[in-house]
């Protein structure tokens, strides 16, 4: 693969091969910043899951303690007593069948939807938009509630949802570079966490096999499953 | 483990084992070639993996989790109205079926949008459905029908509108859509044109899966296979490599065996010799010695030589000589309701020409043949046939015999030929013992076209007609029908998409450009060099966004680029001049001669300086010319 003068020039920061702490990758990626901008910091997991089991499924939502460090816009699609509870909540877009037909026009201006049980119907025809843009709100990720103002408070505050490939890997965004290492390791170590409680029952054999921390523009930084894994329980 | 392993696959036909057991493994990224003569079992073997035939001995081991895409020899399809976006989305029933439940679930959590068991279902069944891809689905679709050439306008063109090769394609398009791990590919090239047969070499070769691919194409089986297994009376020979290269390792070994067999004869020869003198000498002695040859010769074991395939014989012979011209068409059009295939054609083919017509799929190839032969009447204009011209037309479809009649009646009724001629003439196309008693309706598609081969040879003609003749003849057959057509002396015009044929025929191309039909008065290869590419696929796209960039010049980095380098060439410049003007200063002094070693060194590296300034003006030159031609500023 073609790699240009500037990752180059990262990966001789660090050595490519050896397993690290995640304070050490944190340090490490804090070196790896050569960019204009802030910077995102992914985690990467390799699971040893079969997505292709209902089971094995692994997708959820968790809140980071620290946030994103990014301005989600959240879309509710709600009507009566519950959009006005989205709209205090904080929501940028609520509405029900107009927003609906904006949405069948070719409008995205959102980057999350949480939609009430009592919607579904009507979202569900926006299978096919939705649903290729993994926008399609789903019980399991928290974007189908009766809760919403609970919900929109919560991905405004930095909850994130995550959800296994069909290639059974992950890539999580887990805050920017300018956040400081301790804010930076409690949100990784949330996350990891939500992923240990994820682990199905029915899993045999290795459940993470791999673990790379990295920046929007970086090389990944690997990670020791075990190290990592241990202090995110214990945390 | 590989993808799919057969092992010890026995499969009898009556007392026949048309496969005694076959063992090949087909790996992670194997593109695996299954060649041999029609009848060899290449099908049913196929069907045995496919598990739609059961095998008399012997197992197919299939990684679990693995999905196959199979694109069958005999492709039927519902050629109904139903439309060609809506027969690829019949492939995927159960992601539409999932997705109406979904739809309908939606509603029922809409009416009681606080039953958390209604809410677990309707999570279950999402994710079904989103495993499935199928929010994804009509993208899917659409993606692969587009990689195969069909336009928007075609998705909603009924089925039943589509031309032989456009339905191969759509075919194609449904197993892609899949997303297999393992194609496996009986004849895929058969009723494909150029171009759709080029963009599956392609595509073949990009796939990240492994392929099992039976074909007689011996242009695809060269680029794309590196596996090939030959399969001869019933036994598979297991090669590395691509179909030429396979056949000359099995030519090799056959050579070494036949080798070995003559060793052995001449060895058993020997020692009967040996065994018959000693016996005759009456002594105990010899007597013994006789014995342990004897012995020996026991424990020979016989050497098999490989078996060599059999080959047709087709002799064509042109019956009298036609006029200089063999037919001339005259503002020849021909249109279906709106749809103008050809119009205002004025063409005209000479006596002994062999000439290919080329066009895509569906354009109107087989229409023109059959209205020189007068089967179709065209719609304005005429076509002229030349002085004792006699036709004889070999057509597509391969359906112009009488189903229930035997090979040899068939051959009879057509001929004035007596039963043993007509035995004698069949098995010139391999058609011996009891194959001349089987049922037209029961030949393999192989057969069908030798049968009809065998019919064409018994046709006096000096103009032959051919409409896709290679299709369904297996590799030999192929090179025995080009060596007949280059060795006749009519004249010939087909329609092949095969490239081996067309070229080793020497044909001249006839190519289909719109709605005019141009005589090109070349060979297919410089057809193909002029012909201009379709810049559809994503190589070409970058080969395009890379002339672009070339054509709107240097981006601003190339110029900075230049710039520092400009700037180098005048500080060496500088630099050169400095060390020169030292040492011509030195020169005027009067001790300069007198140092020895010293002046030769100086002088030395006087006359490498002045080179070396003369090569770095020149360079500073043209750079500075590029650059101010670029960035006048």
């Amino acid at each position: 693969m073609f790699r240009g003068k500037r990752y180059k020039k990262l990966e001789k920061v660090f050595d490519k091969t050896k397993l690290y702490d995640v304070s050490e990758a944190i340090d490490i990626l804090k070196k790896l910043k050569s960019t204009k901008f802030d910077e995102t910091v992914e985690v990467g997991l390799k699971l040893g899951v079969d997505p292709k089991q209902a089971d094995q499924y692994i997708r959820g939502t968790v809140s980071l303690p620290a946030g994103t460090g990014k301005t989600v816009r959240v879309l509710v699609f709600a009507k009566g007593e519950k959009a006005t509870e989205a709209k205090e909540a904080g929501a940028d877009y609520v509405g029900d069948d107009d927003i609906i037909d904006k949405i069948k026009g070719g409008w995205f201006d959102f980057d999350l939807a949480i939609a009430t049980p009592d919607m579904m119907g009507s979202v569900g025809k926006l299978g096919k938009i939705l649903g290729t843009k993994g926008l399609m709100p789903n019980p399991k990720a928290g974007t189908v509630t009766m809760e919403v103002d609970k919900a929109v408070k919560e991905f405004k505050a930095g909850r994130i949802e995550y959800r296994i490939s069909k290639f059974a890997d992950m890539h999580v965004p887990v805050g920017k570079i300018s956040f400081s290492n301790e804010d930076i390791q409690k949100n990784i170590l949330a996350f990891l966490s939500a992923i240990v409680r994820a682990k199905p029952a029915s899993l045999k054999g290795t459940y993470i096999f791999t673990m790379t921390l990295s920046l929007t523009m970086s090389p990944g930084v690997k990670l020791d499953v075990s190290k990592a894994t241990a202090v995110a329980i214990k945390a | 483990m590989g993808q799919i392993q057969v092992q010890n696959i026995t499969k009898y036909f009556g007392v026949k084992a048309v496969l005694d057991g076959i063992s090949f493994t087909l790996g992670g990224n194997d593109r695996l070639a299954l060649v041999g003569a029609n009848g060899t079992g290449k099908s049913t073997l196929i069907k045995i993996i496919m598990d739609q035939m059961e095998p008399d001995d012997g197992k197919v081991f299939k990684e679990p989790d693995k999905v196959i895409g199979y694109f069958a020899q005999d492709r039927s399809l519902d050629v109904s109205d139903v439309i060609l976006f809506d027969q690829v989305r019949s492939a995927f029933k159960n992601i539409y079926e999932t997705g109406r439940q979904l739809e309908e679930i939606s509603l029922e959590v809409e009416k009681d949008p606080h039953n958390p068991q209604l809410l677990a279902k309707f999570e279950k069944l999402q994710h079904q459905y989103e495993a499935l891809g199928g929010y994804d689905i009509d993208h899917r679709i659409e993606r692969i029908l587009s990689g195969l050439g069909f336009s928007k306008e075609d998705w909603k063109r009924p089925v039943v509108s589509l031309s032989g090769g456009e339905r191969s394609r759509l075919q194609l398009a449904t197993i892609l859509a899949t997303e297999p791990d393992t194609l496996v590919l009986d004849e895929p090239t058969n009723h494909l044109d150029l171009e759709a047969t080029i963009w599956l070499e392609g595509f073949l070769q990009e796939f990240k899966g492994s392929v099992l691919i039976v074909s007689h194409d011996r242009y695809l089986l060269d680029k794309v296979c590196n596996h090939t297994v030959i399969l001869i009376d019933g036994k598979a020979f297991d090669f590395t490599g691509n179909f030429t290269q396979a056949r000359a390792q099995y030519d090799l070994e056959r050579e070494h065996s036949l080798e070995k067999l003559q060793e052995q004869q001449e060895f058993i020869e020997r020692a009967n010799r040996f065994i018959k003198r000693f016996k005759g000498y009456g002594t105990e002695v010899a007597a013994k010695r006789a014995r342990s040859m004897e012995r020996r010769l026991e424990r020979v074991v016989q050497v098999e030589a490989l078996p060599q395939e059999k080959k047709v014989q087709l002799n064509l012979e042109s019956s009298g000589r036609t006029g200089e011209i063999v037919f001339r068409t005259k503002s020849l059009s021909k249109s279906f309701g709106d749809r103008e295939l050809f119009g205002g054609l004025n063409l005209e083919m000479k006596r002994g020409q062999k000439i290919a017509l080329m066009g895509p799929n569906g354009c109107g190839k087989t229409t023109f043949l059959k209205t020189v032969i007068g089967e179709e009447e065209p719609s304005s204009g005429e076509v002229w046939l030349g002085y004792n011209v006699s036709m004889a037309y070999l057509e597509q479809e391969l359906g112009s015999f009488n189903p229930e009649a035997t090979v040899i009646e068939e051959i009879m009724n057509n001929s004035d030929l007596k039963p043993q001629e007509a035995r004698d003439h069949l098995a010139t196309f391999l058609f011996v013992g009891d194959d001349v008693s089987k049922l037209c309706k029961a030949l393999s598609g192989g057969e069908i076209s030798r049968l009809i081969l065998a019919k064409l040879a018994l046709i006096d003609a000096n103009f032959i007609i051919f409409d896709e003749p290679t299709n369904h003849l297996d590799i030999n057959a192929r090179a025995s029908l080009e060596d007949t057509i280059k060795n006749y002396s009519g004249s010939v015009l087909l329609v092949s998409h095969d490239r081996y044929f067309i070229n080793n025929i020497g044909a001249t191309i006839w190519a289909f450009d719109g709605n005019n039909i141009v005589d090109t008065r070349g060979s297919l290869e410089e057809y193909l060099q002029r012909k201009p590419e379709k810049q559809t696929d994503k190589g070409d796209q970058k080969t395009q966004q890379k002339q672009k960039k070339k054509d709107q010049g240097p981006s601003k980095n190339q110029i900075k680029s230049m710039q520092d380098r400009l700037k180098n060439f005048e500080d060496e410049i500088s630099m050169l001049e400095s060390r020169k003007s030292d040492i011509e200063q030195s020169m005027s002094n009067p001790d300069f001669y007198s140092r020895g070693e010293q002046t030769k060194l100086d002088l030395d590296e006087y006359d490498k300086i002045k080179i070396q300034l003369a090569e770095t003006e020149n360079a500073w030159a043209e750079l500075s010319e590029e650059l101010s031609a670029i960035s006048p500023q």
